[in-house]
This record gives C-alpha cells, structure tokens and sequence, in this order.
C-alpha cells in the first residue's frame, strides 16, 4: 500500500509512533516505517539497545539520529529483545534503503501476544486517514 | 547565662549561612547543632547524590562511547570504595564549615536546643550536661525531617528511607522507588544506571508536579527509554515477602491493581519542617500547614525570633535555605531586606538534568499573564552533537506585551550549569530583546538558550 508517497507493506503491523511490526516465527520485528525515515532525512546513528533489555508497548527504548533531529524508537509489543541488527551500527542508513528489510532494529521476544490487536494494519479502513492527519501534524512542526 | 546577640538553632544551609552573616555583621553568635554540620544537604542528601551520580554518569557514558567509535566496559563497582570516597567528600566539606564558623568567632554547641522563652535557648549536650543562653535575636533553621513511612500504610523496617539509600552496600537488581519528586527520579537515575530495574510510583497524577508539563513528558520519556518505569496516579496497597525474600508490592491506581516484585524498596515520598522538641509551642510560634509561619522578612509572629531553610516549608532547597537566613540575619540585625520568591532556579539531577527558573506555562497563563513561547531542540544544537548528547530541549516564556521573560526551563546536558545565565536574566528583569546583542560561544550548549529566544512568538 502507497499512500502519498509513503509505503506501508500489507502484510505488517504499525504503531501510532510510526513503526512497523513483523512476526516471525515467535518473535516480532521491529523497524522504522517509510514516514519515519523519509521525515528524518539521512540516519547518521542509532543507539542499539542492550540483547536481553525488556520493553514496554508504546514506550521508547533507544534513540534514533539524523542531522536535525533525535527521535525515540518506541517498542511496537512488550517483551524482551533478543536480537539487534548490529549492521547498523556501521551502517545505520540502511533505515533510509530498506526500512522494512535490511534496515530492521530489534526482534522481540513477546510476553503479550494479544498486544498485535493494537496495531494497526495498513488494509484497516481509518488507517489512510490516520496518515493523512499525521502528514499534516508534522508538516506544521 | 551567656548572652549573645544571635542564637542559631541549626547547623545546616540555613543555619551556618545565617551565623555567618551574622558574624559578617559583627554580632556575637552561637550556632546549635544536634547532629553533624551541614544538615541534610551535606550529610544526606544533595552532596551524597552528586557524588554518586558522577558514578551513575561513568556508567551510562561506557554505554555511550560507541557513539565515540569506542568499545568499552568497566569493572564491576567496588561499592566500598564509593562510600569512603563520598564520606570523604561529605566529611571535606563539613570540617569547611567548622572551619569558617571558627574563623568568623561563631561559637558552635553540639547539642538539642529548646525554647525556654522568645530570647532564651537551653541546650542539652551529648553528653546530657546543659547550657542556657540567652540571645538578643534567634535564627529557627531546624530543616526537615522525611514524612513518617506510616504515611505511606508502611512500616520502617519494610523500606529505606531515601536518607539511608547509601547505606545500603549492594546494587539491588529491582527497586521500586515511592515519590516521583526530584529525590526520587535522581535516584532513579542512579540506580538504573548501576542495573537496577527501576520503577518509581507516584500518587498524584504526574512526576514533579510543579514543573512544566511540557518539559516533564520529555524527561519522563528520557528516563523510560533508559529502562525506568513509572505508575502515576498509583499508591502501594499492600507490601509482603515471597519465599526468597524479595518484596512483592501491590501497586493500585484506584481502578485495578497489579504486584510488582522487586528487592528492595525507597521512600523518597516527601519531607517535612522539623518543628517537634523545640518548645515552639511554649512561646506561641504561628505554625501554619505544619511549617513556621515568617513573612518576608523572615520573622515569625513572635518579635525577634526568625527562621530560615525547610523549617519554614517549601520550597525545600538548600540556595533557598542559605537566601532566606541572610535576609533572616539582615533583619535581625537592623539591615533590612526580604525574601524574593521570583527567582528561584530548581534543577533536577537526572540524565538529562532538568533546570528551571521564573514560571512555567501552566502557572503563566493561570496568572493571567499573556504569553509567547519559544523552544530550541538539543538535536540541533552543534556543542550537543560533538558530545552525543542531543536529547533535550529549551524553552523560553515571555510576556507578549513587553518581551519580559518569565520562564526558562532546560532539559538536556550540563542544564544546572546552563541556567545560571536564565538566572541572572530573570534577576535583572530582561526582555527577550536584551538578548539580540549577546554573543554566546560556538559551539556551546548556552546558544541553545540564544535559539530558544529568538524562537519567542
């Protein structure tokens, strides 16, 4: 699904903070969505979070940077991560090429499988809306 | 009986401040000390805190020295050595102020005193020998004492009490941590930094309640992404053991209620003026909302006698002690002046710090004040990048009016530092147009205020 020139891949789970979630066998994905990074501009560092750190749905983990500005990365279920993409740390503009392949952050290990009922898919009939109000809200600030 | 000109009751900011200036004055003083010099700040609070933060800070910079293109990793904390190392410190400063009160002629009872009439102080040593004096002016600068844990349905020997944090000789691996003031969330700091899994539970709806809104979501967001959590609005309604001896805390918002098990539990949830023992009573001191009512001279209703520090309630902080027990001493010894609630700076010791002075928002625009506001992001601030800090942000409040600032609150690094030139700003009553011609240093996180100001609209 394109909306705006913003990609949103069917097949994933989204957050209200703009990321992206993936179940994978029993883990779940974590990533940065088109909006995240096309609004960001280049990524020029990301703080990986410790393997074995515990998250909370809807709170910030860690930190992701460009050159005007640092937003927090919000965890899309609550868990325990268990793997982090360390290819980022060399190359963390891989958010901007492939935010939804190589470009991922995290793979959590859920505690709360009902948490996906939260998440929006992008085939959800509010979810163009949502996007188009979020498109305004940031092109105010 | 001896006589002196002033009698100091309290050895603490408030009360070695007042005794100098009281000897600065050329006044004949005794100081009264119960316990040790320097009062809480020294002994048991600001100073301990700092030191064990810079702990905290070594810490949290190995994990960001990949930031750097460095790997590294520390020993694990030789806990013992911190708490010789901080006593030392702690014990520097104490031996100064004996040291200056000595130089000034001030002589210093170890000892309780107590009112036996508006110029009269008995004091009981020690050693349980006793002194009377008697004194043309006296200085009330008991401080404050934390609230009784009852308060909180708990018993003493189920939590430590937030003087005590650094009795304890271990990191514990979780902490529940009870107040979401600023001694709460510094320790909250502390403890994560060293690997506690912390959680800090306040009773009223949000952390620092008095501060901006704005700038507290930041800051709270800043401490949940280094790994602390947080239940606002929620009270413990039960607290027991487990088979292993952790405490299991039962934690409700009024609606539901979850347990939470952790090793150990603070109480940093609040302090009160120290006015019990005293014989306040005896002579008919106003006490109002539990504290020593003075106005803004510093007297009391009862003529001569003054008071300083927490006695006299908040805001509880050590400059605001050391203030007011000048304007005290200035009173009382016929120089004059009163106490300026204005310019207050608050700074909170978290990673990021938080700093505050003049209004906030909210109380901005409740005083009926037409506003314009301004904010500059730490991420785009030059000096923050060259330090991989760049989370944070400043805002300035002005009157839309005349351009009078009113407010500057500053999140980020070095923000205690930072604010000493909100400070002087506020003092000299400057509008945002003052600011036009000032130059800061490129790159400093200072031009970060510079951006906020000019932001104002």
């Amino acid at each position: 699904m394109e909306i705006e020139g913003f990609r949103f891949p069917d097949d994933l789970y989204y957050s209200v903070e703009h990321f992206w979630g993936r179940v994978e066998d029993s883990l779940v994905t974590e990533g940065a969505t088109d909006f995240t990074q096309q609004l960001a501009g280049e990524i020029l560092y990301i703080e990986l979070p410790r393997k074995g750190r515990k998250v909370e749905q809807g709170k910030p983990f860690t930190s992701v940077e460009s050159g005007k500005w640092v937003g927090r990365v919000y965890a899309v279920v609550s868990g325990e991560i268990v793997d982090v993409n360390e290819q980022l740390e060399d190359e963390p503009t891989l958010i901007n090429r492939d935010p939804y392949g190589a470009g991922w952050i995290v793979k959590i290990k859920p505690s709360d499988s009902t948490e996906l009922t939260k998440l929006m898919r992008s085939t959800d009939p509010g979810f163009r809306q949502w996007l188009l109000d979020e498109i305004q809200k940031h092109k105010r600030t | 009986m001896d006589a002196f000109d002033l009698t100091v009751v309290g050895g603490g900011p408030a009360g070695y401040a007042a005794a100098i200036r009281g000897a600065e004055l050329g006044a004949r003083v005794i100081l009264i000390e119960k316990e040790t010099l320097g009062g809480t700040c020294v002994n048991r609070g600001c100073i301990p805190t700092k030191f064990t933060l810079e702990v905290a800070h070594a810490f949290r910079s190995i994990d960001n020295l990949k930031a750097f293109g460095l790997n590294g990793s520390l020993e694990p904390l030789n806990l013992k050595r911190v708490a010789a190392r901080r006593n030392a410190v702690v014990r520097g400063i104490v031996d100064g102020m004996a040291s200056a009160l000595r130089m000034n002629g001030v002589q210093v009872e170890q000892g309780s005193a107590r009112f036996e009439g508006p110029r009269e102080v008995a004091i009981t040593r020690t050693d349980g020998s006793s002194r009377r004096v008697a004194a043309a002016k006296v200085i009330i600068a008991t401080g404050a004492v934390p609230f009784p844990v009852q308060v909180l349905g708990l018993e003493e020997d189920q939590v430590v009490g937030a003087e005590h944090v650094f009795d304890m000789d271990y990191i514990p691996e979780s902490l529940l941590i009870v107040g979401g003031g600023a001694v709460g969330l510094e320790l909250a700091t502390i403890y994560n930094a060293l690997g506690s899994q912390v959680t800090v539970i306040e009773k009223l709806p949000r952390i620092l309640p008095r501060e901006d809104t704005e700038m507290v979501g930041l800051l709270k967001e800043s401490l949940e992404q280094s790994g602390v959590s947080f239940e606002v609005g929620s009270a413990i309604s039960g607290l027991d053991k487990d088979e292993n001896g952790n405490k299991v805390a039962e934690i409700s918002n009024g609606e539901y209620s979850r347990k939470i098990s952790v090793q150990e539990v603070i109480a940093a949830h609040g302090r009160m003026p120290n006015i019990t023992d005293l014989g306040l009573d005896q002579i008919g001191i106003t006490i109002e909302n539990r504290a020593v009512k003075t106005d803004a001279r510093m007297e009391t209703n009862i003529q001569g006698v003054y008071a300083a520090g927490d006695v006299t309630g908040g805001p509880m902080l050590s400059h605001v002690a050391s203030a007011q027990a000048r304007v005290a001493v200035d009173n009382a010894l016929g120089a004059g002046g009163s106490f300026n609630r204005r310019v207050i700076p608050r700074c909170i010791y978290t990673l990021p710090e938080l700093a505050c002075v003049g209004m906030t928002e909210e109380e901005a625009r409740e005083k009926g004040r037409k506003i314009k506001v301004g904010t500059a992001s730490m991420a785009v601030n030059a000096r923050a990048a060259t330090m991989a800090s760049r989370d944070g942000l400043v805002k300035v409040i002005a009157d839309t009016n005349n351009g009078d600032l009113l407010g500057v609150h500053i999140l980020g690094p070095m923000a205690s530092e930072m604010i000493a030139t909100a400070v002087l700003a506020l003092n000299l009553e400057c509008k945002t147009h003052d600011f036009a011609q000032v130059y800061q240093a490129h790159p400093t996180l200072g031009e970060a205020l510079d951006e906020a100001i000019k932001r104002v609209r």
